[in-house]
């Protein structure tokens, strides 16, 4: 008897095996199956940005709502930098400003000329 | 069994006959592996339910591997969590004085002969009773990884590269999990006489 006969056999007698369980754990299979069903999850994946989710919904396809949040994504990036450097510019010439007129005053600061 | 299929999401219907479909199986990979029917109902629930849940809206032929990669993974978390329980049983045993036996009743474990709700025994011939213990007691005390691999490999008609995509692991180490779980199981099956042809 080669391996593939006791290959052969093995299996046989593995599904001899299933198809002896007692009713109660078949039962007890069935409800488990049932309980896995209710819970079965039946929608896609929420996006990224779900709170724009209305929007995609106008959208006829899953690839055009997903570019179109990407879009969004990258607008929402764009303007963020946009502020960061507006303010970082504007804090900047704040306090060049200054220093220029503790200058004009004479009224500059011990630490400005230790820097 | 491998459902080869139209790549197409899968219903409840389909769900459900996929389930029952493999629920058997199933249920006896988690008893060899566990030996305890009680914790193999409950890790082949835990299973059905993660894939109902997370992957409820996969196509129906990326169920078969999803659910085995599962329930494998549900068989691994139960010998972790028993491996840290022993030890902290160990543990705490070694600090806790031995109780006395008054809490134990042998009536709770006690067979009763009578008692007729039980299933009868199969009217299969006894040599044939004897083999199905014998191959059921040889695969229990196969290493785990050479028993998942043989059944995913042999039972659940999965090739190799299934196999090791279910498994986790590279399609040469299924290979040799295999050589070596027929090996065993060949070995016991000709020591108990079975040489047919």
């Amino acid at each position: 008897m080669n391996t593939e006969n006791y290959i052969n056999t093995i299996k046989e007698l593995l599904e001899k095996s299933s198809s002896q369980i007692a009713p109660h754990t078949l039962e007890s299979l069935r409800s488990a199956r049932i309980n896995a069903l209710e819970h079965q999850r039946t929608q896609h994946s929420v996006p990224v940005l779900s709170w724009l989710g209305h929007q995609s919904k106008q959208h006829e396809s899953f690839r055009s709502s997903k570019s179109l949040n990407w879009l969004i994504a990258a607008l929402l990036a764009a303007c963020l930098i946009i502020v960061a450097s507006y303010w970082h510019a504007h804090v900047t010439e704040h306090e060049i400003s200054e220093v220029d007129l503790a200058i004009l005053t004479d009224d500059l600061p011990i630490h400005a000329f230790l820097d | 069994m491998i459902h080869s299929g139209i790549n197409k999401l899968a219903s409840r219907n389909e769900l459900s006959e996929f389930l029952a479909s493999v629920e058997r199986r199933a249920y006896k990979q988690g008893l060899f592996a566990v030996h305890d029917e009680q914790v193999a109902l409950d890790i082949v629930q835990d299973a059905m339910l993660k894939l109902a849940e997370k992957y409820g809206d996969k196509p129906l032929a990326e169920l078969p591997m999803l659910f085995q990669r599962i329930l494998q993974n549900t068989i691994r978390d139960f010998y972790r969590r028993q491996k840290v329980r022993s030890m902290w049983t160990t543990l705490m045993s070694s600090l806790i004085p031995q109780h006395d036996d008054s809490d134990y009743d042998p009536l709770d474990t006690l067979q009763d002969a009578s008692n007729h709700s039980q299933p009868p025994r199969p009217d299969a011939s006894l040599e044939q009773t004897q083999l199905l213990e014998l191959v059921e007691t040889e695969l229990g005390k196969l290493p785990a990884r050479q028993r998942e691999a043989f059944l995913l490999r042999y039972w659940e008609n999965m090739d190799t590269a299934e196999t090791a995509a279910a498994m986790g692991c590279s399609e040469g180490s299924v290979k040799t999990h295999c050589f070596r779980a027929t090996n065993t199981l060949a070995a016991a099956l000709r020591a108990h006489g079975v040489t047919k042809s």
